[in-house]
């Protein structure tokens, strides 16, 4: 589904800082792929040169078969079908709940509000807060603000979901309700690419797990293996100083 | 705890407006203890007036004699207001010098009463003031006819000493100017010591009767040389307030010139404000997009110079220049061309706020925006610039203000806005206090008002924010 074919990506106005230095990585349909590594190893550089948040330096990316790093390319199309999840949540403070989760099918989908309405209704349900419909993300935990941007990216139907480092900025007892939720899109066959810290979660949920560390894949693997038997030493310090 | 925060903004409000209102008021009381009330007058009624003055200065009183009212005239030429509102006569007289008549034949005169003086003596008849008054004035009267006229021009004060009432000041100076130097002559009379009689001559320094006889004719009667007092007692202060306030607002509607330019200025500013959020809003995302993804290049070039011009120009002389230069050989109206002029001179400011409102906004509203398939422009038009427009609100509503009060130069193009209604009742009435008084007034209390309605917006859109 998503091809990355030797991506580069340098920070800086002399391009000085190489932040991506050769990532290749194939994503399949339904798939959920964790990303784990260190601190400004890339990873989220990584995540959002997916739909180009970030634009790559040098590379190729291939989504649904088609060169989303070409300049023709009308990246805003190709991003209707990429869900992302924030770290800080990044829901519009100045609009409602179901504003939230209906301003872009309303406003890109041309769909009637009525039928976006219902559509955000049901993912209220799903997402376990179907009263907060009127209410306003400022009256919301941290927990439930996470959960309502799932739901705002659930909304435009995506193929997939970038889930950036979803459950960091939340408070310890809030990660589980966000996780879980996350656990049962994966169950829906949802296709996934997850940054993330959270090594139980990876363990339960993704079919592989990636190890970044400076601006490199160094070690990818199901996540049985990868925790049990890492081969490379970076990856052997980094779990023993995360489990 | 709410309530009384509510309370307390109106009750601020509110003494504000009381406070100036006793400030401006005891100006006028202490203005008016040691002022002048600033009636006009048609220059009909000052010659009324002056005329009246002179017929009621007859040279004398028992004879009747009105050599004053008789040979003297004055005529106003020009009436003006003098920088204490004091009312200035330019006039032109034309009179027989009676002073230097009387000084000259004045040894014939003495002659002739020491002669009547003889001979009532002589008869045993005893010589008053009286009789020789009314023995010299056949003399004195055809000696004035004969007189040469001469003519001049001289100066008049007008005091008001209360509404409506006036008092010509005619200082010693000006009553011997005028009527020939009688007072002059009188001191000559007063002072007369010899007198010749048939080529003799005789002491008369104790002879008062012929000098005071003499003298008391050509005195004037009601001649007061002190000047008027234009104080007002203080517990008439109420009544020259009414009646400044009559004739300044409620005389001919006069009121209107203040409302309808009330309402002139608010429209003026409503459209201008909101031309002004227009351009502000569309430099500001221009320069925006030019500062974050480097395109439209020369539309932010335009909009910089377009800047620079009207930040680095008084509003006035862009007035000025748009109006005469630019839009009136296009054939524009006033109106309008004070709205697009200060439209945009606004626009410059609000493109400002606007943009630190935009960059006030968190990175992350766009990276959420974009995700989720809006392109930069439907991002800025859904997602940034509500939230924008909402943290710059209440810098807009004090943009508002501020060009409610700069709109007052609008009058220099003849806009008919409340700064110009105020100054036309000024032009009408002479008067300072009053119409200026209430201009401020009025803007004050606009101003304060709109202040508490863009708190009470701000509370009603804080309602997302609330936890």
């Amino acid at each position: 589904m998503i091809s990355v074919k030797n991506l580069y990506k340098n920070f800086g106005e002399n391009d000085e800082i190489k932040v991506l230095k050769g990532v290749d990585q194939h994503i399949a349909k339904g798939e959920k792929v964790v990303v784990v590594g260190p601190s400004g190893s890339g990873k989220s550089t990584f995540l959002r040169c997916l739909n180009r948040l970030e634009e790559p330096s040098a590379g190729e990316i291939y989504f649904d078969g088609q060169l989303i790093t070409d300049k023709k390319c009308d990246i805003n199309k190709l991003r209707m079908h990429m869900g992302m999840v924030f770290q800080h949540f990044n829901l519009f403070p100045h609009l409602s709940i179901m504003e939230n989760i209906t301003l872009a099918p309303i406003k890109l989908l041309k769909q009637s509000k009525a039928e976006v309405e219902a559509k955000a209704k049901e993912l209220l349900e799903k997402v376990g807060l179907p009263d907060k419909a009127n209410a306003y993300p400022a009256q919301l935990s941290g927990g439930q603000k996470q959960r309502i941007a799932i739901a705002r990216a659930l909304a435009m139907n995506p193929r997939v979901m970038l889930f950036d480092e979803p459950t960091s900025a939340l408070d310890p007892e809030m990660v589980g309700e966000v996780l879980d939720l996350m656990k049962s899109l994966a169950d829906d066959g949802m296709t996934m690419v997850i940054v993330t810290h959270e090594m139980g979660f990876a363990r339960e949920v993704a079919n592989r797990v990636i190890f970044m560390d400076e601006g490199k894949i160094l070690e990818e693997a199901p996540p049985e293996e990868f925790f049990a038997n890492p081969k490379n030493p970076r990856l052997k310090d980094f779990l023993s100083k995360v489990l | 705890m709410k309530k009384k925060k509510k309370y307390q903004g109106l009750l601020t409000a509110l003494i504000c407006v009381a406070l100036a209102v006793l400030i401006v008021f005891a100006i006028y009381f202490i203005q008016k203890l040691n002022n002048k009330i600033d009636t006009e007058i048609s220059i009909e009624d000052a010659q009324t007036l002056i005329d009246a003055t002179f017929a009621d200065l007859p040279g004398n009183v028992s004879t009747g004699a009105k050599f004053v009212a008789d040979n003297t005239s004055v005529v106003i030429e020009e009436l003006t207001y003098g920088t204490e509102k004091d009312i200035v006569l330019e006039c032109t007289y034309e009179t027989v010098n009676i002073g230097s008549t009387v000084e000259s034949n004045l040894d014939k005169y003495l002659e002739s009463v020491y002669g009547f003086y003889l001979d009532n003596t002589a008869q045993g008849i005893k010589t008053n003031a009286t009789k020789i008054k009314l023995y010299i004035a056949d003399l004195v009267e055809a000696d004035l006819a004969a007189a040469e006229k001469v003519e001049g021009n001289v100066t008049f004060y007008l005091y008001e000493t209360e509404p409506g009432v006036f008092t010509p000041y005619l200082s010693d100076e000006l009553v011997n100017t005028i009527f020939g130097g009688i007072l002059d002559a009188k001191t000559t009379i007063n002072s007369a010591e010899t007198v010749t009689y048939n080529g003799e001559t005789v002491n008369i320094s104790n002879l008062n009767t012929l000098r005071t006889g003499l003298g008391d004719y050509i005195a004037l009667k009601n001649y007061d040389s002190a000047m008027p007092d234009t104080s007002v007692p203080i517990e008439k202060l109420w009544n020259t307030l009414k009646y400044d306030f009559h004739r300044n607002f409620i005389k001919n509607d006069q009121y209107k010139y203040l409302t309808n330019g009330l309402l002139t200025t608010l429209e003026i500013t409503a459209l201008a404000v909101l031309l002004g959020i227009l351009i502000g809003f569309v430099v500001a995302v221009i320069r925006c997009v030019n500062q974050k993804t480097g395109k439209l290049n020369f539309l932010s070039g335009v909009c910089k110079v377009y800047l620079s011009i009207m930040r680095g120009t008084p509003v006035m002389v862009q007035l000025l220049i748009m109006y005469f230069v630019i839009l009136l050989p296009l054939g524009v109206e006033k109106f309008p061309a004070a709205v697009i002029c200060f439209g945009l001179n606004s626009g410059a400011y609000v493109s400002e706020i606007v943009r630190g409102g935009i960059m006030s906004i968190d990175e992350g509203q766009t990276e959420a925006g974009r995700s989720l398939g809006f392109s930069y422009i439907k991002t800025m038009w859904y997602i940034i610039i509500p939230q924008a427009f909402k943290a710059v609100l209440p810098s807009l509503a004090n943009e508002f203000i501020t060009l409610l009060k700069e709109s007052s130069v609008a009058f220099y193009i003849g806009v008919a806005d409340l700064t110009l209604g105020g100054i036309k009742i000024r032009s009408i009435t002479y008067s300072n206090y009053m119409p200026l008084i209430a201009v401020a007034l009025i803007y004050l209390v606009v101003v304060l008002g709109l202040s508490k309605c863009v708190s009470i917006l701000e509370r009603r859109m804080s309602k997302s924010d609330k936890r």
